[in-house]
């Protein structure tokens, strides 16, 4: 460390610019001292700089949330503070001029923001009004485009139509709406060709950007969380153009706000996409200065050869860039204006290069969230072989801690098979950005869409049958006509004469069934029809049923392969709905808290304990998980009775191991999970029965832990009885498992399993689904009931009844899930039981009401003995066993942490 | 198990004797499956009230059927179950998928709003 004393700052500082510490070292004392007082006087400059950004920042969150509240006040519904920047867009952009007197910015931008927040209409006409005051235009200009505004927000805000209708309607409605007034203010004041000719470019230019405007917006307002698609790019970069136009006439002395947001937005791009995208922006900026005003555009030429320098000297961090940037921007410009440079350009562009240095690094990784950075190779070939030398922060080091944590918490919990992602591709990779997820996510639901298109294709594309349309027929008839009766004398009669006659027998011989056996009785009407017309009846019906025999043949295999491309339209469309599924909850990121884990290594030095690798996470929902190593361990259930009341101390929670138990002294050693464990406790009682005749049951049941302090109960009834019913329901709950274990909230895990148990056969079958989830925090539970009967809980002697139910799962292609909430105490006692055991009791209104009563008379508030009591009293109900009959008891206890200081130890 | 079948415009009328458990199911969804395809009818409806058993099989006939019409576009009604396999139907969630109508009048006129 070179300099300790200096703070934060000054560590990060020296991180950045690793090369100082290779001079450091090899420099005298007073050079050392030197470039200490100047490292400290950079640092503070730097510091000074960040807490007036910070005030700024947080002055502007302070006025958008009071201007927020104040307009809401005012009678504007569902204004956000973030509304604050479509009214300051919307200012900006009235004063965009083209060509010196065109305004297509303001009304378009207008419309394609009314369309997604209409209830912003007088505000935005407001704020494009005061962007044109702003231009002092003359009055008729002025008028006739507030004229404009008015009527198109009027139109839009007035008519109720979704975004999605709005597409091709809405750069048609800007287009006619700035015609119509224009024309009319035009008529008014005296017609010319000229001016016609300008407001039909205006029209036209506001309709198209209308349309660029809409996707940008739709980005900010519907979709800002997920990655951009490319239109969405282009059209934001479009709309950032648009904007410097309309800022480009404002100054303060000699510092102009046009030239030196060009800048900055040139090296962002360059920052951002390399030494392409620098140059891009840089014409597309430099263009900017001649649409606006007729001028030479030189500037074309400058901004893209800076741009291009920018993204050349990438390798050399922000520094570097802004060096290239500026040493691009005012060697082009000397030589263009023949060695005079002046005030003017030089501080803007100085600017422009010193705002891109002090941006800070959460820009650069919000921005990376959204747009993927181009970050690997994107150094240039030119400069690889310096860039051991002077780039020091690698990418995640850019993307700054918070992030970096964030991504190694999901690699490393991945491994873990928590959200089912290996950490090997992530940590180990180059790829460790946060936008891994976003765009994991994004070729996740496209991977989605594609199979319900593929899907949607096999559906629709059927097999043309051979009994449709009159081709085949036609050819059946042809057939006949040139074998059969070639050589017949009354071929003319038949064929030419009496067609429609001898076209009807043979129909009625085809549609009766073909005349297979039927040549001697039936039906006799037919065969008389047959004998009266033709010369050789029988050689005519032989024809005849080889004709239909081949034809039906061929209609049975039609109907296979229609079979075959349903049944896999079928399942390529469940496996979309799974994929669907995953990429709801594939944004699930956690967080590693590494105050938590040097206060717990901290502690457990004080113990002698020693934890490898520890990790303490924090999941989306607050609570914490913490995993270690341990290779060292010389008693058995150290875990449980020292480890766990000792983290359980330092972080003033109950914690569990889980799963639980103890390898003992493994030289391989253990990886431990602790996670947290609520208030309560369950205890569990189960007791099954096969069917009179089976050798297993096909009701299966599922206890385990989900993340969070809760507890999962669920009891599953095969379709049918016998291992087949056995395998429906354990592999019902097998999947159930294993998607909860993923991280999937209930309802979608409940929906990907009923997907999934669709896939795996063409069949109908189905299991049953009972399940319990109860909070050990606070004791709220929700039962969900999937084909299954009603369940029981018993508070204090009294019983109580819960039967929503839902149909099965893996029958049908959407299941409608509905949960029943029910708050637990300590003491009570859940029943789930399958059909077997209602249907024990022969009438039909007693079953549950027997259920319950016989719950009620049992004292024994031990889980199975309960159980095996329940089930005792179905199997006397009736001699036979006719059914699979399973029953489930958990009583709700309270918790009873580990440890020696609460004599709950565990002893070899 | 005996079934009678009447079709009449577009609905397929099924009436169902006997019990509707493993050993009845498969006969039943092929002989179902058949008529609907001979009748090219997109409606069903199952008149239960002679059925005295049904067991998770029987239901998985109902609803293969539902999903069967479904993805044709059809519809599909229960017709006057028995009080023990109409507990059973319910229990299952199937009440909340199809109608379980008491009379075939009101089934015809639900099967037949489909046009």
């Amino acid at each position: 460390m070179p300099n300790g004393g200096d703070g934060r700052i000054f560590e990060e500082d020296t991180n950045v610019y690793t090369y100082y510490r290779v001079d450091t070292s090899a420099t005298s004392a007073p050079k050392q001292r030197t470039r200490k007082w100047r490292e400290g006087l950079f640092s503070r400059l730097i510091r000074l700089f960040l807490v007036i950004f910070r005030w700024g920042k947080n002055g502007l969150c302070f006025i958008g949330n009071q201007t927020g509240q104040a307009v809401s006040k005012l009678g504007v519904k569902g204004f956000r503070a973030s509304d604050l920047f479509h009214l300051l867009t919307g200012v900006i952009l009235a004063r965009g001029l083209v060509l010196g007197e065109l305004l297509p910015f303001g009304g378009a931008y207008l419309a394609a923001l009314l369309v997604f927040r209409p209830g912003l209409a007088g505000l935005m006409v407001l704020s494009t009004t005061l962007g044109l005051w702003s231009l002092s235009l003359p009055s008729n200009v002025f008028w006739n485009q507030v004229a404009v505004l008015i009527l198109l927000a009027s139109v839009i805000s007035s008519t109720k139509r979704k975004p999605e209708q709005w597409w091709i309607l809405l750069p048609l409605l800007v287009l006619a709406g700035h015609l119509l007034v224009k024309n009319a203010f035009l008529v008014w004041n005296g017609w010319n060709l000229y001016q016609e000719i300008s407001i039909i470019f205006e029209a036209v230019m506001a309709g198209v950007l209308c349309l660029i405007f809409m996707v940008a917006v739709q980005w900010m307002e519907t979709r800002h969380e997920t990655v951009m698609h490319s239109e969405e790019i282009m059209a934001t970069i479009i709309l950032g153009a648009c904007l410097i136009l309309g800022i480009s006439d404002l100054h303060w002395q000699h510092w102009t706000l046009g030239p030196i947001a060009a800048s900055l937005v040139v090296l962002v791009a360059a920052y951002w996409g390399g030494a392409g995208a620098g140059s891009a922006a840089g014409a597309l900026i430099g263009l900017l200065p001649s649409v606006t005003y007729l001028v030479m555009p030189y500037a074309v030429g400058v901004y893209a050869v800076s741009g291009l320098l920018a993204g050349l000297f990438r390798a050399w961090g922000r520094l570097g860039m802004s060096i290239g940037f500026l040493l691009g921007n005012l060697l082009l410009t000397l030589y263009l204006s023949e060695g005079s440079i002046n005030r003017e350009i030089l501080y803007p562009l100085g600017s422009g290069a010193i705002l891109f240095l002090l941006l800070p690094g959460r820009f650069f990784s919000r921005l990376g969230t959204h747009v993927p950075i181009y970050t690997q190779g994107s150094r240039g070939r030119l400069f690889t072989g310096f860039v051991p030398l002077f780039t020091s922060r690698s990418d995640p080091e850019r993307l700054g801690e918070d992030e970096v944590e964030a991504a190694e918490a999901v690699a490393e919990t991945g491994d873990r098979g928590r959200l089912g992602v290996t950490s090997k591709g992530l940590a180990g990779g180059e790829g460790t950005d946060p936008i891994w997820w976003k765009l994991v996510n994004e070729r996740l639901r496209n991977l989605s869409r594609m199979l319900n298109e593929i899907s949607a294709t096999l559906e629709k594309g059927k097999t043309p049958s051979v009994t449709e349309g009159l081709d085949p027929l036609s050819g059946f008839f042809e057939d006949l006509k040139g074998e059969l009766c070639r050589e017949c004398s009354a071929q003319r009669v038949c064929w030419e004469e009496d067609f429609y006659v001898t076209y009807r027998l043979f129909l009625d011989l085809l549609s009766t069934g073909g005349a297979a056996d039927k040549t001697s009785s039936e039906p006799e009407e037919l065969m008389l029809r047959i004998k009266n017309r033709c010369l050789y009846p029988r050689d005519l019906v032989q024809q005849i049923n080889q004709v239909y025999e081949k034809m039906k043949l061929q209609q049975y295999w039609q109907e296979r392969i229609e079979e075959g491309r349903g049944l896999v339209a079928h399942q390529v469309k469940g496996l979309a709905g799974v994929l669907n599924d995953l990429v709801a909850e594939a944004h699930i990121q956690v967080q590693r808290i590494k105050t938590l884990e040097k206060r717990i290594i901290r502690e457990m030095k004080k113990l002698g304990v020693n934890l490898e690798h520890l990790r303490v996470y924090r999941l989306p929902g607050g609570e914490l998980e913490i995993y270690y190593q341990r290779r060292d361990c010389s008693v058995k259930y150290d875990c449980h009775n020292r480890i766990v009341p000792a983290v359980t101390a330092v972080l003033g929670q109950q914690f569990k191991i889980n799963p639980a138990g103890c390898a003992g002294q493994d030289k391989a050693g253990c990886e431990i999970c602790l996670t947290g464990a609520g208030r309560l406790a369950v205890e569990i009682g189960i007791a099954i029965r096969a069917e009179d005749g089976c050798a297993c049951s096909g009701d299966n049941h599922l206890v385990m832990d989900l993340p969070g302090a809760r507890q999962l109960l669920a009891l599953s009834d095969g379709m049918g009885i016998g291992p087949i019913a056995a395998e429906n329901s354990r592999f019902a709950l097998n999947l159930m498992e294993k998607i909860l274990r993923a991280g999937l909230p209930t309802e979608q895990a409940v929906r990907a399993l009923n997907s999934l148990l669709l896939l795996r056969s063409s069949e109908e079958t189905f299991a049953t689904l009972d399940l319990v989830i109860i909070n050990l925090q606070n004791g709220e539970s929700e039962f969900f009931k999937m084909g299954a009967p009603t369940a029981f809980v018993k508070r204090k002697g009294k019983v109580t009844q819960i039967s929503s139910t839902s149909p099965p799962v893996g029958i049908l292609d959407e299941v409608e899930i509905v949960g029943q909430k029910e708050k637990l105490e300590i003491g009570d006692l859940i029943v789930l039981v399958t059909d077997g055991v209602l249907d024990s009791r022969f009438h039909v209104a007693e079953r549950e009401a027997w259920l319950g009563q016989t719950l009620q008379q049992i004292e024994s508030v031990d889980p199975q003995p309960v159980a095996d009591q329940l089930l005792d009293r179905a199997l006397a109900n009736s001699s036979r066993v006719k059914d699979d009959m399973a029953v489930l008891v958990a009583r709700i206890m309270e918790f009873k942490s580990a440890g020696w200081n609460t004599g709950n130890l565990i002893e070899e | 198990m005996n079934l009678e079948f009447n079709a009449t415009q577009d609905i397929l009328l099924t009436k169902v004797k006997g019990e509707m458990d493993l050993a009845t199911a498969e006969p039943i969804r092929q002989a179902i499956d058949k008529r609907l395809q001979l009748e090219r009818s997109r409606c069903l409806l199952l008149d239960l009230s002679g059925v005295s058993f049904i067991d998770s099989s029987g239901l998985g006939v109902i609803l293969g059927r539902y999903q069967y019409l479904q993805r044709l576009g059809g519809r599909m009604a229960l017709l006057k179950p028995a009080a023990g396999v109409k507990r059973v139907l319910e229990m299952a969630g199937i009440d909340r998928l199809m109608p379980v109508c008491e009379s075939e009048g009101e089934a015809i006129k639900y099967l037949t709003r489909l046009k």
